[in-house]
């Protein structure tokens, strides 16, 4: 792969999650802004999202200085990134358990669509990260 | 027939506990951490008709006997003279790996070497001959990936057809004839030659070693040896000044010839492990990622084990009611309604989120991720006063706290292994997720996340300031140096991962079944009876009758201590059974309240005991009042009586005081 593609998606994905981060932590004090999807209001939630932010601008700042490294900025991002769609997927499934086979009161009249939150989206699109990554032990990238 | 001794010994995280479950069929704990397995541990193996007892020794880089883990080994080997010592090696690591295989050489084991992780090794760009190690060392030598379980046949039968083998000798041209002069003395006690490789005295001599030191002195050769000894020192002190470094560094010598033949480097690459750990270890992101994937951890723990626990509860709702009404006799229909099924019931619906929190720190211990953790969390540890492996057993405490304790054990420096089981039974275990999760739910709707979290982390601070405190005031002086070496990153293992997750949660399922289930039992019998004798299951309903049996009797006397938080009697009861596992104290409410754990948040939050600031300070009490039996016991075990008096003490006044701090700024807030 080249240092080029590297540079892009650090950039692209760093940004996205800088956006997000940023949307979840205001709605946690209040100020509720939708794009897209609405904010979940958890705190940690804008924590994370602004900690693989910063993972993947720290690779983008590598990349433009030609280091090699900025690889591992964008796999441990993507890592992180993917890791966390899928414990929003886990959780839609439990709460598809509640709502279908255990009609919990709780859940009366939710839909998947409640669960989808920025983070799964954004993990979902950091797939795209990861695959351009995965075989870079054996094809180093070329700065 | 008899049973033939054989001994799994290694560096740490080499993989000894998996060979050794592939051996047994046991299940011990793996995870990808060094340090483990502290104790030995013991498992059985038949192969060709012969019984052989198998022993999981702890991971050790040396035999020097400096710290706990070393000492149980090395005693071990020197006393039990297994029949046969398989040394497991991490073939991705081969020469600081040799270095305790040269050793056990010394000590005259019968040696048989599992050359281990070779797919890893492979991953790196090594390529390692087993057969040229084998013709250079003198010993079997069998490669093996214990994780996919290849080679374990190989290994059983080598380490058959190497029972009545003689094991090589190493040796040490430069000290060759030094040696040879002590064992010339020292052979002149049989006592001696029949109990130890004289070799291996004479060079442990030289290395000034405390315990082998001992055993000469009880020697009727003892003055003759001392005198040679001074001898022969003096001359190579001469030559070589420190004798232990110039040893080691013969040693280092040997090893990296014998690693020069028997390894070839194919080309350079970037490991999977290097990319990850440029970001996890991260002088500056290495602590954000470690909260975000702590917080992840948390949130799988409970938000995805929420239906499972709804079926639990459903299920004990129903059985209830099922039994209550299905029984005429009321002793017995209550005995069962009311005290076993809805306390045990109480608790057991915690089975789904406990086996969880299991599972994802299993699978982050077997990723090899906890390491970096470790290493991530020395810093912060440091300013503290704590060592930098304090954190393993720290995050061990989260599971359950008797296990950490013992993990302890690798801590080389006794003050910091100390200070570390005392600072333990604040990392707040499992068995106190129920209390927090029944409170949070009665009085903190829609915020059950933050206040259990901020549960956790105020165990964290209260641990890091004791260990500050004790640090300045009780032991001075800095904590010692941190050295961990980071294991490679796994893909799940999945076998090691659900097995580890099964013996935990087996664990806690046991402590259901047994002192859980007594204590609900004792707890129901004297609520129901009182001074004046049977008051009838009506006492669990009707709070006049309730006043006048025996645990009201023990809530009223207690009352006057937990008058400062404005906790009635009952809290104070659950409180004092929970002594014995914290679980009881949700189960006793339970009981005490009269319900099914279905409604138990409802009756709490409606029956105006307590208010929220009450609530919090009661889980912030429950935290840190007294560690239960099984830890107290533990730390009786691995530091001492006084020791355990002091944990305990401590936390009582910590307990008092803190809960104390949240009511009154909670009171003069709201
Ligand atoms: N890739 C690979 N991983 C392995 C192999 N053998 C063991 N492991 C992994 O290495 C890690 C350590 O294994 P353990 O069996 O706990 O090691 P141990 O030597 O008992 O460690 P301590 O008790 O800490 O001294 C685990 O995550 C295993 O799954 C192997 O051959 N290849
Ligand atoms: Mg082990």
């Amino acid at each position: 792969m080249k240092i080029k593609t590297v540079k892009y998606l650090t950039l692209i994905f760093g940004f996205l999650y800088l956006i997000y981060g940023i949307i979840e932590s205001l709605s946690y004090f209040g100020r509720e802004t939708t794009v897209i999807v609405s904010p979940t209001g958890d705190l940690f939630v804008g924590f994370v999202l602004l900690t693989i932010s910063v993972i993947y601008l720290t690779g983008f700042k590598k990349a433009l200085e030609n280091d090699f490294k900025a690889t591992s900025y964008l796999y441990a991002g993507s890592i992180l990134s993917i890791g966390l769609a899928i414990l929003a997927l886990l959780v839609i499934g439990a709460d598809a358990i509640e709502a279908y086979l255990l009609k919990s009161e709780d859940f009366i009249g939710w839909t998947p669509l409640d669960d989808v939150t920025s983070y799964l989206v954004l993990g979902l699109l950091s797939i795209f990260a990861y695959l351009s990554v995965k075989d870079v032990s054996k094809k180093p990238v070329k700065v | 027939m008899k049973e033939v001794v054989i001994a799994l010994i290694g560096n740490p995280n080499t993989g000894k506990s998996t060979i050794f479950n592939a051996l047994t069929g046991l299940r011990q704990h793996v995870g990808n951490w060094p340090g483990v397995t502290v104790e030995k541990k013991e498992g059985e193996l038949d192969h060709k008709g012969i019984k052989f007892r198998v022993v999981d020794l702890p991971g050790v880089y040396g035999l020097t006997a400096y710290s706990i883990d070393e000492k149980i080994a090395r005693n071990f080997i020197v006393q039990e003279k297994p029949k046969v010592v398989v040394d497991i090696i991490d073939a991705s690591n081969l020469e600081r790996n040799l270095y305790l295989a040269l050793q056990l050489l010394e000590i005259g084991a019968n040696v048989v070497i599992a050359l281990n992780k070779i797919d890893i090794a492979e991953e790196k760009g090594y390529n390692v001959n087993p057969e040229e190690l084998e013709e250079l060392l003198g010993v079997p030598v069998v490669p093996t990936i214990a994780s996919k379980g290849e080679g374990i046949d190989k290994l059983k039968e080598r380490i058959v057809k190497s029972l009545d083998r003689k094991p090589p000798i190493v040796e040490y041209p430069n000290f060759e004839p030094y040696i040879k002069k002590l064992i010339k003395v020292l052979e002149k006690d049989e006592k001696l030659i029949r109990q130890y490789n004289l070799r291996w005295l004479a060079i442990k001599l030289l290395e000034e070693d405390n315990d082998v030191r001992a055993i000469i002195e009880k020697s009727k050769m003892r003055d003759d040896v001392l005198k040679t000894l001074i001898d022969v020192v003096n001359d190579l002190h001469k030559k070589y000044g420190d004798i232990e470094l110039a040893l080691a560094d013969e040693r280092y010598r040997i090893i990296s010839e014998i690693a020069k033949k028997a390894v070839t480097k194919k080309e350079e690459r970037i490991t999977f492990t290097e990319m990850l750990d440029e970001v996890f270890t991260h002088k500056y992101l290495g602590i954000p990622v470690f909260f975000s994937l702590m917080w992840m951890a948390f949130k799988f723990t409970f938000d995805v084990s929420a239906p499972f626990s709804d079926i639990i509860d459903a299920f004990f709702g129903w059985l209830g009611d099922a039994v209550g009404s299905g029984i005429g006799n009321d002793a017995l229909a209550s005995l069962l309604r009311d005290g076993i099924i809805a306390g045990l019931g109480s608790v057991l619906v915690f089975l789904p989120p406990i086996a969880f929190l299991f599972l994802v720190f299993s699978w982050l211990e077997d990723s090899g991720y906890m390491a970096r953790a470790a290493f991530v969390m020395d810093r912060v540890m440091h300013r503290f006063g704590l060592h930098g492996k304090s954190v393993v057993p720290m995050i061990m405490g989260f599971g359950c706290n008797v296990p950490a304790i013992m993990a302890t054990r690798t801590l080389e420096d006794e003050k910091d292994r100390i200070l570390t089981i005392l600072i333990n039974p604040l990392m707040s275990c499992s068995a106190r997720l129920p209390v927090y999760a029944l409170f949070a739910g009665a009085f903190f709707m829609g915020r059950e996340g933050t206040v259990i979290t901020s549960m956790y982390i105020l165990g964290i601070l209260l641990a890091l300031i004791l260990a500050w405190l004790v640090r300045r005031f009780i032991f001075k002086g800095q904590p010692s140096h941190f050295v961990m070496e980071l294991p490679p990153y796994n893909k799940p293992n999945w076998r090691t991962i659900f097995g580890v997750t099964w013996t935990r949660t087996e664990k806690f399922l046991k402590k259901a079944g047994t002192i859980i289930f007594a204590t609900m039992i004792i707890v129901w019998l004297l609520s129901v009876t009182g001074p004046s004798g049977y008051l009838g299951s009506n006492a669990l309903e009707s709070g006049e009758l309730l006043a006048k049996s025996w645990v009201a009797t023990i809530g009223r006397a207690l009352e006057p201590i937990f008058k400062p938080f404005g906790w009635d009697w009952k809290a104070g009861v659950a409180l004092f059974f929970g002594f014995l596992a914290k679980e009881v104290v949700v189960g006793t409410m339970g009981i005490l309240y009269g319900v099914g754990e279905e409604s138990l948040p409802y009756a709490l939050a409606s029956s105006s005991a307590f208010t929220p600031v009450t609530a919090f300070a009661f889980m912030a009490f429950v935290l840190i009042y007294v560690p239960c039996v099984a830890t107290i016991g533990v730390i009786k075990q691995e530091a001492g009586t006084k020791w355990a008096l002091f944990a305990l003490l401590y936390e009582l006044l910590l307990a008092y005081l803190v809960a104390l701090v949240i009511v009154l700024i909670g009171g003069a807030l709201l």
